[in-house]
């Protein structure tokens, strides 16, 4: 079996660290890859220098340089990075946000809580479903 | 081409006109009355020939009581909410009077009623004694007809009885001016049978009563209107319809009296209607232009304030815009740093148990508590303020079914509560859904909230009315409050009991108010501590109340 790494698209260290934190303690031994921003997610999935396909994306919606829904919309527009599970994790509440989100091919939208125990229990609530129930659409050049 | 039988353009009368007119109309009543009774006394008296050979020839008896009825219908039918039936009943007589006479011209059948009254031994202006001329006879059926058709105030009816009227009123016209001239075809139709001046001049004030009586239809409305054609037609028409016959007055007494001959008394007729008329002209067109140059510069305020509408729409769209990114930012960055202390306390808890002694975890405990407290306070923030921003819809709500189901979500949420909720059935209101949904889930929420401390309670939801507007109101038999600090209740983060003792954060109420008030209603409380409270806000239907129409 192949290895299921994560890609988390997110620019707060903080937030980062904490839903590393999040993944250790659900005992989700995954390979967590991180893009600091946009542009940079957008270079690890699609174009020359694309990384081998991970089997889900949680990306952040405020980003520096390419906005999450700017990298949602391309990651859609590409045929390998198509039907990629793609999870939006946000503090936004706004609805246009969630509507955004799901209107340009979002598979799920998690508002990110304030509260620690919360934060941890979304994430591993996420990691299981997406990494564990959830069968995966195949991938013809998956690593 | 100017159409006086359909004007296009209906500009309201004005109601200080439309009195006068119909004060006039019922003075004109009175007065064809006396006139009728006027020639009836002549005819009493025995005064026919006198005045005959001294003024002129007395019109008919059966003329003169037509004049008598027609008089008094119309004084009838001037009289706001009177009787319609005896107006009627006297226009009918007079109809009948008409159309009987005229029967008998038609057929040369005599009815026997033309010397009902009085024996008419004058032989003026007719050829069978007593019998009203043919032309005076139809005049009376048009106006008997007109004056049956006036009390209702169907359209259609009033514009043929203004029509009836303005027929019957050139009969007369033409018959004054063949006086007038001393040419007898235009007042008599066979030599020797013909309309009575008094006669002829009643039927055309008679005429001019009917039109008055109903200002604001028809012919009449455009005598009666605001705008620049009342002012013109109020101006013009006296003069169309008198000035020609008082500058022929003069000449034609010359003519009589042998001091002119008729083209030399024309002519200066002619000179003077000219005179007259560009006096009358001008003078309507300076008082036109007058109005034209006002309603000019009011049109110019108009553009102003309208540029100066749209300039304050475009910066307060503008600042709605920037309002929206504040709070879009606001909720991504303030609360990221919140999450940040939680998360680490937490860490800090967790990695360094061993060093951390009681004291410091129950630090970190507080320090959680209170960044979560803040999440909360930003998330009700923005919906506040949420409920100001987004644009609302009209729809009709059930209220009924809103409240049930509100009320069956707080009771899943605490079963052990023994809560009983009585929401009264088809409470319906206008506007927006998720707006009214959030009202009544703060105010129900609220009940719920301040009756936790009770064995058990009673939520009230119902339907009242307020100053004539629908109104709904929420009743609870808990905590209540002190009406000294009713004021404080809707204010944003204002909480009249501490946190310890009933949670939140003073937003609930704030939002509701704001929803109503966008719905153009009001909300407001009512209580006592320990006694309960009630909640009751209006939603105005479409229509009523100054209700935003975004």
């Amino acid at each position: 079996m192949t290895e299921k790494v994560i890609l988390l698209v997110e620019d707060n260290p903080d937030d980062e660290a904490l839903m590393i934190r999040a993944f250790q303690r659900s005992k989700l031994a995954n390979r967590i890859d991180v893009a600091r921003d946009g542009a940079e997610a957008l270079a690890y999935l699609v174009g020359p220098s694309a990384r081998p396909m991970p089997t889900l994306v949680i990306l952040d919606l405020k980003l520096p340089k390419v906005d999450g829904l700017e990298v949602l919309r391309r990651l859609r527009a590409e045929e390998r990075t198509r039907t990629l599970p793609v999870v939006v994790l946000t503090s936004s509440r706004e609805e246009q946000d969630l509507v955004e989100s799901y209107r340009l091919g979002a598979n799920s939208y998690v508002r990110k809580p304030v509260d620690f125990i919360q934060f941890a229990d979304a994430t591993q609530t996420l990691g299981l479903y997406w990494l564990v129930v959830n069968e995966p659409p195949p991938q013809k050049d998956r690593a | 081409m100017l159409s006086l039988a359909s004007p296009t353009v209906v500009i309201p009368s004005a109601p200080a006109l439309v009195a006068r007119y119909r004060a006039a109309s019922a003075a004109i009543g009175v007065l064809v009355s006396a006139l009728g009774a006027a020639m009836l006394a002549g005819w009493t008296f025995g005064l026919q020939h006198l005045l005959h050979h001294g003024i002129g020839p007395l019109m008919k008896p059966n003329a003169a009581v037509c004049f008598i009825l027609t008089g008094l219908s119309l004084v009838l039918a001037c009289r706001e909410g009177g009787a319609r039936a005896p107006s009627a009943a006297l226009a009918a007589a007079a109809a009948l009077i008409g159309l009987a006479t005229m029967a008998e011209w038609g057929t040369g059948i005599d009815l026997r009623f033309d010397e009902l009254l009085f024996r008419d031994d004058t032989l003026a202006y007719t050829s069978v004694p007593g019998r009203i001329a043919p032309n005076t006879a139809l005049a009376f059926a048009l106006l008997g007809v007109a004056l049956l058709l006036l009390p209702s105030g169907e359209r259609l009816r009033l514009r043929i009885a203004q029509a009836l009227a303005i027929a019957a009123m050139a009969i007369g016209a033409v018959a004054c001016a063949g006086h007038l001239y001393g040419v007898s075809p235009l007042f008599a139709v066979a030599r020797r049978t013909g309309m009575a001046l008094p006669a002829a001049v009643g039927l055309v004030l008679l005429g001019a009563g009917v039109l008055l009586a109903r200002p604001e239809t028809g012919t009449s409305a455009l005598l009666a209107s605001g705008g620049a054609g009342g002012t013109l037609a109020r101006w013009l028409l006296p003069v169309a319809a008198v000035v020609p016959a008082l500058l022929a007055l003069p000449g034609q007494a010359g003519v009589r009296a042998g001091i002119l001959d008729q083209a030399y008394a024309s002519a200066l007729v002619t000179v003077g209607l000219t005179g007259v008329l560009a006096w009358v002209v001008l003078a309507s067109a300076r008082s036109l232009d007058a109005r034209d140059e006002a309603r000019r510069e009011r049109e110019r305020q108009v553009e102003r304030l309208n540029a100066e509408l749209q300039r304050r729409a475009i910066e307060l769209s503008a600042v709605n815009k920037e309002l929206e990114a504040f709070c879009y930012s606001v909720s991504h960055d303030l609360r990221a740093p919140l999450r940040s202390i939680d998360g680490f306390g937490q860490a800090l808890v967790e990695d360094c148990e061993a060093v951390l002694p009681p004291v410091g975890v129950s630090h970190v405990g507080r320090i959680r508590a209170a960044s979560q407290r803040m999440g909360h306070l930003i998330d009700d923030l923005l919906q506040l303020s949420r409920v100001t921003r987004v644009a609302m819809r009209r729809e009709p709500v059930d209220v009924s079914t809103l409240a049930r189901e509100i009320a069956a979500e707080l009771s899943r949420g605490t079963p052990a509560r023994k809560v009983t909720f009585e929401i009264e059935a088809g409470l319906a209101a206008q506007g927006d859904p998720g707006l009214l949904r959030l009202v009544l889930e703060n105010l129900l929420g609220n009940a719920f909230k301040f009756t936790s401390k009770r064995a058990s309670a009673r939520i009230v939801v119902g339907g009242t009315t307020r100053d004539g507007l629908p109104a709904f109101f929420v009743r609870d038999d808990g905590a209540g409050f002190d009406m000294a600090y009713a004021g404080k209740l809707f204010g944003a983060f204002q909480r009249l009991h501490g946190a310890a003792e009933f949670g939140g954060t003073g937003i609930g109420l704030a939002s509701a108010q704001r929803i109503v008030r966008r719905h153009g209603g009001e909300i407001w409380a009512e209580g006592a501590v320990e006694q309960g409270a009630t909640f009751t806000f209006t939603l105005p239907a479409r229509g009523q109340g100054e209700g935003e129409a975004t």
